[in-house]
């Protein structure tokens, strides 16, 4: 059937009839926003669903990227546990308090005497819940009840800037007592949206024309950040499709999914099977779309996360959990023209690119200094004070 | 820019470069008990392991009258004047090797923890009903792990045999375990046991042999090779490694650049671990009678879809190695490759057009980058992406993935002539040996990362069905792969493992100098 309607990231049904119309007015809007923002004719290269019926059979590309950020393997490449450590804490990211988990999934752990009980994986876009708050606050409340505590009261989610009441993504059940979306400023479905549609344009660069590399794509147009496993990857797929002459979107429903748990490298205490522990709470998992999932030791047994080994390893951070979670996006590609489009040339959003592992053996203790040379590095043009532990 | 490195090869085993490469080799792994002599045994061994320096002049002498002679393969080793040869490397476990120096282990996390610990994250089962359960394993579980590690070779079995006999005598002399021994040989053309030729597209290492700065890898290519920013070839398709993939304490792969290197950590260089190599060793047996029918019957399936009825047998399993048989890579069809270069061919971009020093023309490969001839879950395509970017990175990074193979095959062959010959019921494959400087990062990877995965390192389009394996939760074993022509696609699915591992062991493999220092001083 024709897409009549964008729906809410992994078909969730927490919104009424006229609260969906209104989300999908929104994605509409963001899209409608990137293809004008492309101009013509580079914007029927990136297509909106709504305007194309006819593209109800294009093919579905699912793009995939594993969920631990690559930016902590580029900093601790073969030590594990300082990696899994500083994965784990907060930061202050261009003025946001955030978990530096930069790959479109974030964690957050709960401990029971000192000891890992429970982790719970999301990667819902931050818009979707500022969707909820705006349309429908008593909502907003409930589901953070559901998923994060009876405790939470609606004054905690909302904050006061500018004398107008504005939902707070950075609020404490978010961030430092729970998770509901990601935090990360990178970590938005706008982000994806704009990734996916910059990614369609083609490139050149000297003689090379079209640019085919992918960190080469990433630096030309600035879609994302190159040390990350996720935006290199999702642009370079994009671009690849548009190579060969198809027009590109994101399937609907349009969000950031979990895939699957490899489940390969994780071994469960005898008598238990790993379904005892791993539960998908939001999100079809049937379908590749999960949004929120919990590793948690199962209610009544006496035994501790520490008792499951990954790879041989006692499960002591959510991190190891991310390094075998993979991720993933749905493009669909369809034909509607029939030229390529001109490559533009390339811009240099990458400059001053250094080796990243020349960071690998700096001291553990600066590594408010690493995150920010490295950001500096790859063009993010960060300011000194943009990042810091909290 | 770092220049390439002087090789310290009277101090490298030999195995590791240029590769023993001998025709018949015996592995042996013994473990050290409480009354074990190990400090005389090493001192017994040492004057008898081979270096990098004494391998690699007779590889040499070899390859140079193979060219002349144009004899090649197994023949060739009746051509140097050196004959009835002994050669030997030894390499410890991370519980013996850590009584000596502990920063080994804290190198590399996987070696800390050891195959056994790795082994579901590499596929293996983990039913301890299943054959390949490391419960079942000859040896490399948790209570037969291994901490000596020995590979002898030679050109004559009769000489190997005798060798390793005195020195199985030597290990008992010493109150030292043998866990296992094995003996391997080349088969015929240089196969493994289903049949393909096996051993190609070894990674080129950057280095010199010498104070006269000999290349070790000689570069033949006078143009075609010069922009500075992409990938160095030493001789089409020989693309150049830097020496610290392989070998600790020399400058190793960027993940940033194709050329320039990345210096050596301060521990690399420490005087215990430069020179030294992580050694992976698996015994994965073959099971060729499952290959053969299980194959036969995903192929029937395949050609009753439309757009897949012409795919011969033959070409249905070609695609699933992205080699013919004979080696030749599915990239080269419809084109006229260079035949002398087999391994001359990406899947990103065409490669150059090269002119050699000796004036020959060799003319570009066309690539394949969306799998059209060689599938994304071909198996030299999920181990070895070569030009392609990856999930783990931008191309420039997927060099730094590269192990150094040295397995050879072990049991005899499928006799397809009589189903019911006996020797048909035991055991062959292939005696696995990798060697690098990251097990986590290099052997673990492609292994856990890539062949066992049904999207990476490009795009959702299956497992490699030949060597992936799949023991996810509720997945019973089954690797799939699709099939695509002409817009048309067909999931074929592989519901048994050809390949079933029942051994192994992560090892450390010193330098000959540290080998030397493990000997405690004498007192008089």
């Amino acid at each position: 059937m024709p897409l009549q309607k964008f729906d809410a990231p992994g078909f969730a049904s927490d919104l009424s009839g006229s609260q969906k119309n209104a989300w999908s007015n929104k994605i509409n809007s963001w899209i409608e926003e990137e293809r004008n923002r492309l101009g013509t004719p580079l914007n029927e290269f990136f297509f909106n669903e709504l305007q194309h019926p006819e593209a109800e059979n294009g093919a579905i590309a699912p793009i995939t990227w594993e969920g631990f950020p690559r930016f902590w393997k580029l900093q601790f490449p073969t030590d594990q546990q300082k990696r899994w450590e500083a994965s784990e804490k907060l930061y202050k990211v261009r003025g946001v308090n955030c978990r530096y988990q930069d790959e479109y999934l974030e964690w957050h752990t709960y401990k029971v005497n000192g000891k890992l009980s429970k982790i719970i994986f999301a990667c819902e876009g931050p818009e979707y819940w500022e969707h909820i708050a705006e349309v429908d606050e008593q909502k907003l409340l409930e589901l953070y009840r559901t998923y994060v505590s009876p405790s939470v009261h609606l004054s905690d989610l909302f904050k006061i800037v500018a004398g107008v009441k504005t939902y707070n993504r950075s609020n404490k059940w978010n961030l430092t007592d729970g998770i509901v979306h990601l935090t990360h400023p990178a970590n938005t479905l706008g982000a994806e949206i704009n990734l996916a549609a910059q990614a369609t344009v083609l490139r050149k660069k000297g003689n090379v024309n079209p640019v085919t590399d992918t960190h080469d794509l990433i630096c030309c147009s600035g879609y994302g950040a190159p040390y990350r496993f996720s935006d290199p990857t999702i642009g370079a797929g994009v671009n690849s499709f548009v190579r060969q002459g198809l027009s590109v979107t994101l399937n609907n429903p349009i969000g950031l999914y979990i895939r699957k748990l490899d489940t390969s490298g994780i071994e469960v205490p005898n008598g238990f099977q790993l379904k005892d522990f791993w539960k998908v709470i939001r999100g079809d998992s049937n379908k590749g779309m999960i949004l929120r999932a919990e590793f948690s030791v199962p209610s009544g047994s006496n035994i501790s996360l520490e008792d499951v080994k990954i790879g041989g390893n006692p499960l002591k951070y959510g991190a190891q959990l991310a390094e075998v979670i993979e991720m993933v996006i749905y493009g669909k590609a369809f034909k509607l023209e029939n030229n390529l489009p001109a490559s533009e040339e390339c811009g240099n959003h990458c400059e001053a690119i250094e080796n990243l592992s020349t960071n690998k053996n700096m001291d553990f203790i600066n590594e408010k200094f690493t995150i920010q040379k490295s950001e500096e590095k790859f063009g993010l043009r960060v300011t000194p004070s943009t990042i810091e532990e909290i | 820019m770092i220049e390439e490195p002087i090789l310290e090869i009277d101090k490298i085993q030999g195995n590791i470069l240029p590769g023993f490469r001998l025709p018949h080799q015996v592995m042996i792994a013994c473990k050290v008990k409480n009354d074990s002599n190990l400090n005389d045994f090493i001192k017994s061994i040492l004057p008898k392991i081979t270096s990098m320096k004494e391998a690699l002049s007779y590889q040499k002498e070899r390859i140079s009258l193979a060219k002349r002679t144009q004899i090649f393969g197994i023949k060739s080793f009746s051509l140097p004047s050196r004959q009835n040869l002994f050669w030997l490397n030894i390499a410890f476990g991370r519980q013996l090797i850590t009584s000596f120096n502990s920063d080994v282990s804290r190198l590399d996390d996987s070696f800390g923890l050891g195959l056994a610990a790795r082994s579901f994250l590499l596929g293996d089962p983990k039913e301890q009903s299943n054959e390949g359960n490391k419960s079942n394993w000859i040896f490399g579980n948790e209570e037969k792990e291994a901490d000596i590690f020995l590979v002898a070779a030679s050109d004559n079995i009769v000489v190997l045999d005798n060798q390793v006999a005195e020195l199985k005598l030597a290990i008992s002399r010493f109150s030292i375990q043998i866990l296992y021994s094995e003996n391997g040989e080349r088969l015929n053309d240089d196969t493994e046991h289903f049949g393909f030729k096996d051993g190609l597209s070894q990674p080129e290492v950057r280095g010199f042999v010498d104070e006269n700065k000999t290349y070790l890898s000689s570069r033949i290519i006078s143009q075609g090779n010069d922009d500075i920013d992409s990938p160095e070839y030493s001789a089409p398709g020989k693309l150049l490694h830097w020496a610290g993939q392989f070998i600790l304490g020399y400058a190793k792969q960027s993940a940033s650049h194709f050329r320039n290197p990345i210096e050596a950590t301060e521990v690399e260089k420490s005087t215990f671990i430069k020179n030294g190599s992580f050694l992976v060793f698996r015994r994965l047996k073959q099971n060729v009678k499952a290959f053969y029918d299980d194959t036969k019957e995903m192929h029937q399936e395949l050609i009753k879809a439309a757009g897949f009825e012409n795919i011969t047998y033959e070409d249905f399993l070609a695609k699933l190695v992205g080699r013919r048989k004979d080696g030749k890579p599915l990239v080269f069809d419809g084109q006229n490759a260079p035949l002398d270069y087999t391994n001359d061919f990406n899947f990103k971009a065409n490669t150059n057009n090269y002119t050699l020093s000796n004036g020959e023309s060799v003319t570009s490969v066309i690539a394949d980058p969306q799998g059209a001839k060689c599938p994304m879950f071909a198996h030299i395509r999920k181990v070895n992406p070569r030009d392609l970017p990856t999930d783990q990175g931008a191309e420039t990074n997927t060099a730094t993935f590269r192990i150094m193979r040295r397995g050879i095959p072990f049991g005899k062959p499928y006799n397809f002539e009589n189903p019911n010959d006996d020797s048909n019921l035991e055991d062959r494959g292939l005696l696995f040996l990798c060697y690098q400087s990251s097990i986590l990062n290099q052997f673990e990877l492609l292994t856990n990362k890539w062949m066992n995965k049904d999207s990476r390192p490009e795009s959702v389009i299956g497992h490699d069905i030949l060597v992936g394996q799949n023991n996810e939760e509720d997945s019973n074993g089954v690797k799939w792969c699709m099939f695509s022509s002409k817009g048309q696609n067909k999931r074929i699915e592989a519901k048994h493992p050809f390949v079933i591992p029942t051994g192994g062991g992560y090892f450390f493999c010193p330098s000959i100098e540290v080998l030397a220092t493990m000997i405690k001083t004498e007192i008089s």
